[in-house]
């Protein structure tokens, strides 16, 4: 159909060629009077006819005006990569819906000594639904859930208050703003499993946290105010509440990242701290596992902790297209007693011995995409082209190596028989571990991963104990929006 | 329950807000939703005070501005739309605005001198070079092949002056018959072929589209044409009698105290009655109201016989339910037609 543009444009050639043909229209010389008056009726004619046209153009047009007007009063359904949301159409409330689900494997080339025997198992790591989302513009909220291990485990329950990018209060349960690797998005991991680090730091805690970027976007602060956590845990593997509360605080530079040609503009610093006190009846400590997720070190089943609990954790990454590299530490300085049990409760005696012990760990991430893609702080390479077997496009490939390492203090293992603290005979004092990755982004959605992770182990009593190093392969199938 | 860590709380949230405070600038955003023909006055105007207002507190404010037919931009308030000043084409969409969304009290047009309207203006006709057609008055705009641009009254408010014109025009000529009133604005429509949603619409139409015979438009939005366009091009038709039409301002309460903008939002509209406001309106040709600028621009401005809504109609409130309320006098005329 053609349109009334184009309808003006024939109508106005076919009346001009008519109007050129008159004056050579059977006897000229004779009709030269009339042929004026209708040469003048003739133009008047493609006038009207013209008018009519350009009417027709112009309501055409303000219709279409109309119906793009209406479509932004309408609410926008999206569904794409990101997930699937609902949002108003002034972009004040909004909702979406997101899910990640991780089946793994695990595979042990042998089992260790000291009584630990390791299915190889298929898991699911994570199957977690989250909803999240604004209302009335300022006000946000994220609920997060993990259905795995058929259980039900609420993670992220929070509302925010976003006054400005420089300052936004979170109430609620969230990630304890302290770990550089725990703060990584669960879809975005580089490797299967998070490094030693994140072992002696908390995860999620209960509380308030205020954050925002400053100078542009170089500077990152983010404050929180919490229950506390114990290393590695979040507040619901605790069997009790703790009065005493932390307050945790980092800071996070990225010096170059408004310098558009810096070599370093993915350059981030940064360093975080926690402090607190712990009861005793906050509950027991939790077990440092290997990258295999093999428990290595356990406290004694009456230690408990009680007292001051201190953290520090430099950090740093640097990204620049397809490389990166991240690399944290952390100290974990804490108050431990030995208990009781009486009634049923843990309780401090005049026998009860104290330690202050720190215990150690570090971790260096680096990776490299061989496909070319941009790699980046808690973002996966997006492929530049999705697998597609027919097509012959094969994603996003990206290889991966980590040095890793968490020690005990050797305090821990002091005392009579086999130890105040923890068993020398049977826990390890410190872990060495070795990974390799290979991570294979189909889309942008999904993910496949494959990790080597050789671990050594240091006892704490060589005479006594034998740990064999630990051999391990793991795989991951994710799939996230 | 141990109270010892509540200082820490305090002091947390204490050095956030400290850290924050200190290394964020302060800037204020304001949103004014306005009607069609403002929008290169506003432009200007919004610079100006931007800096009076930077010059005053140190503040940066950044004014968005927002237009199109002014009872369409009161319906987006009424809808949600979070401005924190409207300025707007007439009275009556403010009331809507007062009395739909309970935005701000119903005696807000007391809050600024002359009934919170800086600035006034009128309805003129803007013909094609050499006025092939004619037209010098309002009665020639009912005469068969003219083709008359005007947007729609029920959207524009530009369009309700005109209409409300060509009404108090027929009734004048008639013997005070709004019978016969009504006959001639339904002629008048009847040769009306394209009904735009605002004036800026219909000077698209007019101007850039090329269709109509003539358009009634406001003054400012006639002499923009002429200057943009050249005067080679189109010429402006004072008719004999037409209307003071009196765009009205106001800050939207329930917004601004919402977003912490009340002050600067009220700073914002008192700064329209101020040397350099009314400068900046009258350089867009509108009547300024200050003797300083009126005497500045007399000139510009034709002389007129001007009647005002409320001797004419009796007030927005009455000329609205009379005339453009579903099923008023306009929807008697125009879904007939």
């Amino acid at each position: 159909m053609k349109s009334p543009r184009s309808l003006r444009a024939a109508a106005t050639a076919a009346a001009l060629s008519t109007l050129a043909l008159v004056p050579f229209s059977g006897r000229a010389q004779t009709a030269s009077a009339a042929s004026s008056d209708d040469i003048a009726a003739l133009r008047e004619q493609i006038r009207q006819l013209d008018q009519k046209l350009r009417v027709l153009e112009r309501n055409a047009e303000l219709q279409n005006e109309a119906a793009t007007s209406a479509a932004a009063k309408t609410p926008v359904v999206n569904a794409d990569a990101k997930g699937f949301s609902l949002t108003s159409p002034d972009k004040e409330y909004s909702l979406r819906i997101r899910a990640t689900i991780h089946a793994d494997g695990r595979y042990y080339f042998e089992d260790r000594d000291a009584g630990i025997d390791t299915p190889d198992a298929f898991v699911l790591r994570r199957v977690r639904p989250s909803f999240e989302g604004t209302v009335a513009e300022k006000y946000g909220y994220r609920l997060m859930f993990d259905l795995a291990n058929n259980q039900v485990q609420l993670l992220d329950a929070y509302a925010t208050y976003n006054h400005s990018d420089a300052f936004t209060v979170l109430f609620g349960k969230a990630k304890s703003p302290f770990d550089l690797e725990r703060l990584v998005s669960q879809t975005n991991l580089l490797f299967i499993e998070r490094s030693f680090p994140t072992l002696l730091g908390p995860n999620r805690d209960t509380g308030v946290q205020f954050y925002g970027d400053l100078l542009a976007g170089r500077l990152s602060y983010q404050t929180a105010y919490l229950n506390g956590a114990s290393d590695g845990a979040s507040l619901e593997t605790e069997s009790g509440g703790n009065d005493g509360k932390d307050t945790v605080v980092r800071l996070f530079t990225h010096p170059f990242k408004n310098d558009q040609d810096s070599f370093l503009k993915g350059l981030g610093l940064g360093f975080a701290y926690s402090t607190g006190t712990r009861e005793v009846g906050t509950g027991a400590f939790r077990a440092y596992t290997s990258n295999a997720l093999v428990p290595f070190f356990q406290f004694g089943s009456t230690v408990r902790p009680d007292g001051s609990h201190d953290r520090v954790s430099p950090q740093l990454y640097f990204y620049k297209g397809p490389f990166g590299v991240l690399a944290s530490y952390t100290e974990s300085i804490q108050e431990v007693v030995t208990t009781t049990v009486v009634g049923g409760v843990n309780t401090i005696t005049p026998a009860s011995k104290r330690a202050d012990l720190t215990n150690r760990a570090w971790a260096v991430n680096v990776n490299y995409v061989l496909t070319g893609e941009d790699t980046g702080y808690s973002t996966n390479p997006k492929p530049a082209q999705d697998f597609n077997f027919e097509a012959g496009t094969w994603g996003a490939w990206e290889v991966a190596a980590r040095l890793s390492q968490l020690s005990v203090d050797e305090a821990a293992f002091a005392g009579s028989g086999t130890g105040d603290f923890a068993n020398r005979n049977t826990q390890a004092q410190r872990i060495d571990a070795y990974s390799l990755g290979v991570n294979w982004y189909l889309n942008r959605n999904v993910k496949a991963s494959l990790n080597f992770e050789h671990s050594e182990f240091q006892e704490a009593d060589a005479s006594t104990a034998d740990f064999e190093n630990e051999n391990a392969v793991l795989t991951r199938v994710q799939i996230s929006f | 329950m141990n109270f010892s860590h509540l200082p820490r709380l305090a002091a947390v949230a204490l050095a956030a807000l400290a850290l924050a405070g200190s290394l964020a600038a302060k800037s204020i955003e304001l949103l004014n939703v306005s009607y069609d023909p403002t929008r290169e006055f506003y432009v200007e105007y919004n610079t100006a005070f931007s800096a009076h207002w930077k010059a005053k507190t140190g503040d940066d404010v950044v004014v968005k501005q927002s237009h199109g037919g002014s009872g369409k931009q009161a319906r987006s308030v009424i809808d949600g739309l979070r401005a924190d000043v409207v300025t707007l084409a007439l009275a009556g969409d403010i009331d809507a605005i007062a009395k739909n969304a309970k935005g701000l009290p119903a005696d807000w047009q007391t809050r600024f001198p002359h009934n919170s309207s800086p600035y006034t203006s009128t309805i003129v006709f803007l013909v094609r070079k050499g006025n092939p057609k004619g037209i010098q008055d309002w009665d020639d705009l009912v005469k068969p092949g003219v083709a008359v641009i005007t947007p729609n009254p029920k959207t524009s408010g530009g369009a309700r002056w005109n209409y409300l014109a060509a009404w108090e025009f027929a009734k004048r000529k008639n013997g005070g018959s709004d019978e016969a009133a009504k006959a001639f604005v339904a002629k008048l429509y009847k040769n009306v072929p394209v009904l735009d949603s605002g004036a800026r619409g219909s000077t698209t139409t007019f101007v850039q589209r090329g269709i109509g015979d003539v358009f009634l438009s406001w003054e400012n939005e006639a002499f923009l044409a002429v200057k943009e366009f050249g005067a080679d091009q189109f010429e402006i038709v004072v008719p004999s009698l037409s209307i003071l039409a009196e765009p009205p301002v106001a800050v939207v309460d329930k917004v601004a105290k919402k977003k912490g903008t009340a002050e600067v939002a009220k700073a914002y509209l008192e700064y329209l009655y101020s040397d350099e406001g009314q400068d900046i309106a009258g350089k867009h040709f509108y009547r300024p109201i200050e003797p300083k600028a009126v005497a500045k621009y007399a000139a510009l401005f034709t002389k007129v016989e001007l009647f005002t809504i409320d001797q004419a109609f009796g007030g927005w409130a009455k000329a609205q339910k009379e005339h453009f309320d579903d099923g008023g006098f306009f929807d008697q005329i125009y879904l007939k037609n």
